[in-house]
């Protein structure tokens, strides 16, 4: 499912199926993209029946004016841009949106780095995803849904930059300082090692 | 490209590494230069476990329930704004994949629901489409969940207020006032509400002919269109109900609201729907799904997993979490009329968890405690 590759033929020929008003691949649409749109949706703004709500939207737009849609690069990439728009637009008619709260600060660990970490276990190493991960998720929420959009959902720079309507030098300011800030996980390593010789 | 003086966060920003990662591409290439370059080992090995761990982030659930109900909801939307056929054309292009046949089902599903929406308006419109129609007359978007399965499914309401929707329930709410202006949501069905306290936004809840009003309370109704009864049962705090003729007549601002009967906790009202009469009558005596529990919940060092089962049972929601993790976890918590979803958060407050929480299940994700 990356969406740094070129259209598939596949993909091509169910949008222009979809397009001339086939309903069986406007299903199919739906069927193929509505879980990873979920997804996306859901860490924008974890109010899920706003999500639901703008993603109904979204297809109901889609079939609507779908005469009027061009032979998109990405359909992935367009309904991710569309579903962004309708979560902000419909959470300012609930405004109700409960963001997270932006802490940008992990906890400071001391920096204490050898060369133990290159002889990573695999046990070692799953613990080591699982603080990355725990660390994306305190991230703000902006660098998480620009980590999201390029390493999750395999979107180019420059798309994430388009979703997420920013210029692409910001959005790569934005993962570089979330980079900074996972890298801190990092250091927990050889207090990991430490901690498992006495347990 | 010279990567040589690369560090994790610059091979993180390079399209062809991403690529090696996550696509296995330029795999001879990459291979290569590692085995020129050991110097860099750590920073790559970084690089990768960061990709690596954004790419396999837990996976906000849809249940299959939402995904089919969002999808009749599109169909809905879709056929009453354009001459949309119901009936979907057999075709017999060979798809062999699994999701044509995941799409087919829908198509068939929704198929038949597009052609109940295209049937003649029956003569008498039930309680619950009266409202609905009365709501959209004045240019409402509604917001609409379904149950249709066996299992209560978790509301979650824009004001951080909770519904349990039980099974062939309905339950619908504006898109646009909800919350700002009021608190007014449309029941056909059960469903057992939290409410937030809010006393200047009171929660409305209309079901068949009677209408319900709180301040922030938490409280079961039951209404289904085939029943000759609508039961509010109270479970804490304190709650009007008025029936629908009552409501529309009742006392302008200023002037005492005299039609509310007023139910205390623990506490049963019936509306016989014909005659419009309301009785107390002993609890026994009602089938309503009332979370069966003491209305607070007080932990003192409890471990966290016994606190989860206690939920689960209480609510009928799933808790999916990983048992081993959380073994050592113990919370000292006292939750009371809290809408579910508030008391997780508080317990994952206190867990230093995070969470999702869809239709049908709760999944907390945690290293656990040590």
């Amino acid at each position: 499912m990356a969406a740094d590759q070129p259209l598939h033929d596949e993909e091509y020929v169910l949008w222009q199926r979809f397009k001339s008003g086939d309903q069986e691949a406007f299903a199919l649409l739906y069927e193929q993209y509505v879980g990873i749109l979920y997804n996306y949706g859901y860490h924008i703004t974890p109010h899920t029946a706003l999500v639901q709500d703008a993603i109904q939207d979204l297809f109901t737009d889609l079939w609507r004016t779908r005469q009027n849609l061009s032979d998109t690069t990405s359909v992935k990439y367009y309904l991710f841009r569309s579903l962004r728009r309708k979560i902000h637009r419909l959470s300012e008619t609930y405004q109700t949106l409960q963001s997270i709260p932006e802490s940008d600060n992990l906890p400071d660990i001391p920096h204490i780095l050898s060369q133990e970490a290159l002889r990573i276990e695999k046990d070692t190493q799953e613990e080591l995803i699982r603080q990355l991960q725990q660390a994306l998720t305190n991230l703000p929420e902006r660098q998480q849904e620009a980590i999201r959009l390029r390493f999750f959902d395999g979107f180019e720079l420059r798309e994430v930059a388009s979703i997420m309507q920013m210029n692409e030098q910001s959005v790569r300011n934005l993962i570089q300082r979330s980079i900074k800030k996972l890298r801190q996980a990092f250091e927990l390593l050889p207090v990991l090692m430490f901690c498992h010789q006495f347990i | 490209m010279n990567y040589s003086s690369f560090k994790s966060e610059d091979f993180l920003m390079d399209p062809a590494f991403v690529q090696w990662i996550k696509q296995d591409k330029y795999n001879d290439f990459w291979e290569n230069y590692q085995k020129k370059h050991p110097h860099q080992a750590l920073e790559i090995q970084r690089a990768r476990l960061i990709i690596q761990a954004a790419a396999t982030l837990p996976v906000a659930p849809l249940s299959d329930d939402s995904r089919i109900g969002m999808w009749q909801n599109v169909q809905q939307k879709v056929v009453s704004n354009t001459a949309y056929e119901a009936e979907v054309p057999t075709r017999h292009t060979p798809f062999r994949s699994w999701v044509w046949w995941a799409a087919a089902s829908i198509v068939l599903v929704s198929g038949w629901l597009g052609w109940q929406a295209l049937r003649p308006p029956q003569a008498v419109s039930t309680a619950y489409e009266q409202l609905m129609d009365q709501t959209t007359a004045e240019n409402q978007k509604l917001i609409q969940h379904t149950n249709a399965s066996n299992r209560p499914m978790l509301i979650s309401l824009p004001d951080g207020s909770s519904a349990l929707l039980q099974k062939d329930s309905r339950i619908s709410y504006s898109a646009q006032e909800y919350g700002t202006s009021k608190r007014e949501v449309l029941l056909s069905g059960e469903a057992f509400f939290e409410v937030v306290k809010d006393p200047q936004v009171p929660f409305y809840v209309f079901a068949n002919e009677l209408v319900t009003k709180v301040l922030g309370t938490s409280f079961t109704v039951q209404a289904y269109e085939a029943d000759r009864e609508v039961n509010v049962f109270v479970k804490t705090g304190k709650v009007s109900v008025y029936t629908n003729k009552e409501f529309e007549t009742r006392a302008k601002p200023g002037k005492p609201e005299k039609e509310a009967v007023v139910l205390s906790p623990n506490q049963l009202i019936t509306l016989h729907r014909e005659s419009l009469r309301l009785s107390r009558i002993a609890m026994e005596s009602s089938k309503l799904r009332v979370p069966q529990t003491q209305t607070s919940f007080e932990f003192d060092d409890t471990p966290v997993t016994q606190i989860f089962k206690l939920l689960e049972e209480t609510y009928g929601i799933s808790i999916v979490y990983d048992q081993q993790r959380l073994s050592a976890c113990k919370i000292t918590a006292s939750l009371t009329d809290e809408p579910l979803p508030e008391k997780i958060r508080l317990l994952c407050q206190g867990l230093g968890a995070s969470y999702t929480i869809s239709d049908k299940s709760i999944h907390i994700y945690s290293n656990g405690c040590n």
